[in-house]
């Protein structure tokens, strides 16, 4: 258990300093907005904007600790999961791009975009569309990876 | 690639869980190294070689 103390460490300092983050600026933004000091909105872009960075490197934090933790055949499983399952999802994302100019298919695909049809709807839908696919390979590939190997 | 690692954990009456804990993988690797599913890294065979005091070759075989 406790190999995996640096994992816990930083997922907490990780998911708390967000939750902290947020929690603060909130608190910052509305104080300074009403004292007049700045605008509401260049506040919330400047937290907004600092908090969703700091958990990214966060999670990034979490996964290098992550793979430093794990053994070896482990780490197989996530690299053979990120390439085979990464490049599918890319694959099936790629179908997507492409039928996206084709004609017909546009006003299909366009459907699945949600409410108002405002153009960060679309962006909002492609980083979707793109990261989806090769999340649900990765998870399959890395599922088969260790199944293959566990059966006796 | 085969090996003989069942049969030399099985003469020393350890567990998978056991040598893992030796060898400081989990449980589940130990498992895909011994059906052969899984073949190891060098550092990982050299540590198994040197915790059954054996030479890699008498381990692994093509």
């Amino acid at each position: 258990m406790r190999k995996w103390t640096p994992v816990i460490r930083a997922a907490l300092i990780t998911f708390g300093g967000g939750f902290l983050l947020s929690f603060l600026g909130g608190i910052v933004v509305g104080y300074g907005s009403t004292a007049g000091w700045f605008g509401v909105q260049t506040a919330g872009l400047i937290v907004t904007g600092v908090f969703a960075v700091a958990l990214m490197i966060g999670a990034l934090w979490i996964g290098a600790e992550w793979m430093r933790v794990i053994d070896e055949a482990a780490r197989e499983a996530h690299k053979t999961a990120w390439y085979w399952g990464g490049s599918g999802g890319m694959c099936v994302s790629g179908v997507v791009l492409m039928l996206s100019a084709a004609e017909p298919w546009r006003d299909i695909i366009a459907r699945f975009v949600p409410v108002s049809g405002a153009p960060v709807d679309y962006m909002a839908a492609g980083a979707a569309l793109l990261l989806a696919p090769m999340l649900i390979g990765y998870t399959l590939v890395w599922a088969w990876w260790w199944l293959a190997r566990m059966r006796g | 690639m085969n090996n003989r690692l069942k049969v030399l954990r099985a003469e020393r009456n350890w567990s998978q869980a056991q040598l893992a804990e030796h060898l400081g993988v989990s449980r589940q690797t130990v498992n895909a190294l011994e059906t052969g599913r899984y073949d190891p890294s060098l550092p990982l065979a050299f540590k198994i070689a040197r915790i059954f005091e054996q030479p890699i070759e008498s381990i692994f075989s093509e």
